[in-house]
């Protein structure tokens, strides 16, 4: 499939759906709504924020009553999240096992179509090895997408579908030229990614480290880090009362926030900084690696680009790896 | 069982009144509130001042107080009420007119006004260091939408909370530039959301009229600050909202 062929699938997609895609404003890449094929980023740039919002907004009303009425408020607008990055693509599929038997995302995701895109290896993706980092032929085969495109060195573009429901947009799109991938689930037959073991061993007794006093020390706990974080997923729930009825909302949360862990008696679990960063390493590279077996950071760096104060996620994991062996 | 209607008033100290606007700016949200409560005194929409005898299940109290008259009315509002909720950075934390307190309050006095012109020049107090008060609504103005939020669940008995975040949660979930990252002074990090981070919307960095955020990192946001800035510049901002006294 060349250009045209992509430009004109994508607008028969653009003519019936809310579109998500990367694109470029002020010489960052934003995933925004789109309305036309000229605004989509093709480069393969990582976006500044994700897709996550697009699957799990950041405030969403689950349901509202008034008197004896009782309505869940679900989500029902066809909505496509295009040319999403591989990196993306990891964290939603962790999403899709972390909110399973979540009736509000599920009844979201049944309208909504996932679109991965790559158009090559990042330059610098090198630079961030300590993550797992395997770009191999077989990724595919470990993330779920509906649709995924690949930008070839010579322009053209090859499809693969990864769902029956990817099959049936391409078919109703005409593209009757591409190679179905079966999920084979998130662990390869060889076995857990070695680096993802190596991470998890090297933070999970590294409370007592110095690094994370010093952490704790310049770490503002403002939780840019967390928001930005494609993969962070913990939110409250709050029943906010109406002039009649009451909503029930669902938002994001973070571990580096005081409502996070406050109970009876505003006692809280994470009250110091330090043990707040601990937590969120904690969580992603101990808990949902021994969970699901699964990343629960994608190495996409958002975290150390949004950070007022400069922490550096990669190389505060590889100086936990450093200090373990001695 | 028919309940009667819970009964509120509105009252304001010395301030631009932008609170009760900001409220009024509801509209028929704000009229609808009328369903389930009376409002027996609010001046902007009133011919005359309100200072009677009544008694009201809430009171709530905009401003300074800044003359003889305000600290009158306040104490009075008190008596009268039942609850009583400070909202605005004014009766919060003091508001702008705190930053009087940070020179020679009769220096300043004489630059404004030259001679006795019969105006008052008292230390500048938020409300709760003269009354007792049960809740504050915080912001430069009040958040409406907070406002609401609060007063519907004060109508079914619960006792309200804002949330507990900074402002850079709803400064990144809308993806606004982040100044602070850009080498200005913010105090996002250590100022409570609720805002919606309208500020920072048109990259203008927080001044925290919300007042601190618990937990608030505030050493090391000065020790960050501090690398690029003077103490002079830093505590320029730190008293505009009189964040300043709230380090201790």
């Amino acid at each position: 499939m060349d250009l045209g062929e992509l430009q004109k699938f994508v607008e028969n997609l653009l003519s019936d759906n809310i579109v998500y895609a990367p694109m470029k404003k002020e010489a960052k890449v934003f995933v925004s709504p789109i309305n036309n094929f000229a605004e989509i980023d093709w480069t393969s740039e990582l976006p500044a924020n994700s897709f996550k919002s697009v699957f799990l907004p950041p405030e969403e009303i689950l349901w509202k009553n008034a008197g004896k009425k009782f309505k869940t408020a679900f989500a029902s607008k066809k909505t496509i999240a295009l040319a999403m990055n591989v990196l993306d693509l990891q964290a939603f599929t962790l999403f899709e096992h972390v909110f399973e038997k979540d009736i509000y995302y599920q009844r979201r995701r049944q309208n909504t179509f996932v679109v991965g895109f790559t158009a090559g290896l990042p330059d610098d993706f090198r630079k961030y090895k300590i993550f797992h980092a395997d770009y191999e032929e077989n990724v595919l085969e470990h993330l779920i997408f509906d649709i995924f495109i690949e930008k070839q060195k010579n322009g053209n573009f090859i499809f693969f579908s990864g769902s029956e429901k990817g099959q049936k947009l391409l078919e109703e799109n005409n593209v009757k030229d591409y190679e179905h991938i079966e999920f084979a689930g998130l662990v390869p037959e060889s076995g857990m990614n070695p680096r993802l073991i190596a991470n998890r061993k090297a933070v999970e007794l590294s409370f007592n480290d110095k690094l994370w006093d010093e952490l704790a020390e310049i770490c503002l706990a403002c939780g840019k880090c967390s928001v930005v974080c494609p993969t962070c997923f913990c939110f409250n729930l709050e029943d906010d009362p109406q002039l009649n009825g009451v909503e029930r909302k669902r938002q994001w949360t973070s571990c580096f926030y005081p409502e996070f862990s406050k109970i009876c008696g505003n006692k809280k679990e994470l009250a110091e900084v330090k043990k707040k960063l601990y937590f969120w390493y904690y969580h992603k590279f101990v808990r949902i690696p021994e969970e699901l077996s699964y990343y629960g950071c994608v190495s996409c760096m958002r975290c150390f680009n949004v950070c007022p104060v400069g922490i550096n996620i990669a190389a505060n994991l590889q100086r936990l790896a450093k200090n373990q062996q001695k | 069982m028919k309940t009667k209607k819970m009964e509120i008033g509105f009252f304001s100290l010395t301030s631009c009144e932008g609170c009760l606007f900001a409220l009024l700016d509801l509209k028929e949200k704000f009229f609808a509130l009328n369903k389930k409560v009376r409002i027996k005194s609010f001046r902007l929409l009133e011919e005359g001042i309100h200072m009677s005898e009544e008694k009201f299940d809430i009171a709530f109290v905009e401003g300074s107080p800044l003359t003889e008259q305000n600290i009158e009315q306040l104490k009075k509002v008190r008596k009268q009420a039942k609850t009583l909720i400070a909202i605005g950075s004014c009766a919060h934390i003091g508001g702008i007119y705190h930053l009087k307190q940070y020179s020679d309050k009769e220096k300043i006095f004489n630059y404004v006004y030259s001679g006795n012109v019969g105006v008052e020049n008292f230390d500048v107090l938020p409300v709760n260091k003269i009354v007792k008060v049960d809740y504050f609504l915080p912001g430069c103005p009040v958040n409406a939408n907070e406002f609401l939020q609060f007063i519907h669940g004060l109508i079914i008995g619960k006792s309200p909370s804002i949330e507990q975040n900074p402002v850079c949660r709803e400064c990144q979930i809308r993806g606004y530039e982040c100044v602070l990252q850009k080498g200005e002074i913010c105090l996002g990090p250590i100022t409570q959301a609720g805002c919606d981070a309208v500020c920072l919307k048109s990259k203008q960095g927080c001044w925290g009229c919300r007042g601190l955020a618990e937990d608030a990192q505030i050493e090391n946001l000065v020790k960050e600050l501090r690398k690029k800035h003077t103490d002079h510049e830093i505590i320029k901002v730190l008293e505009v909202f009189g964040i300043k006294d709230l380090l201790n």
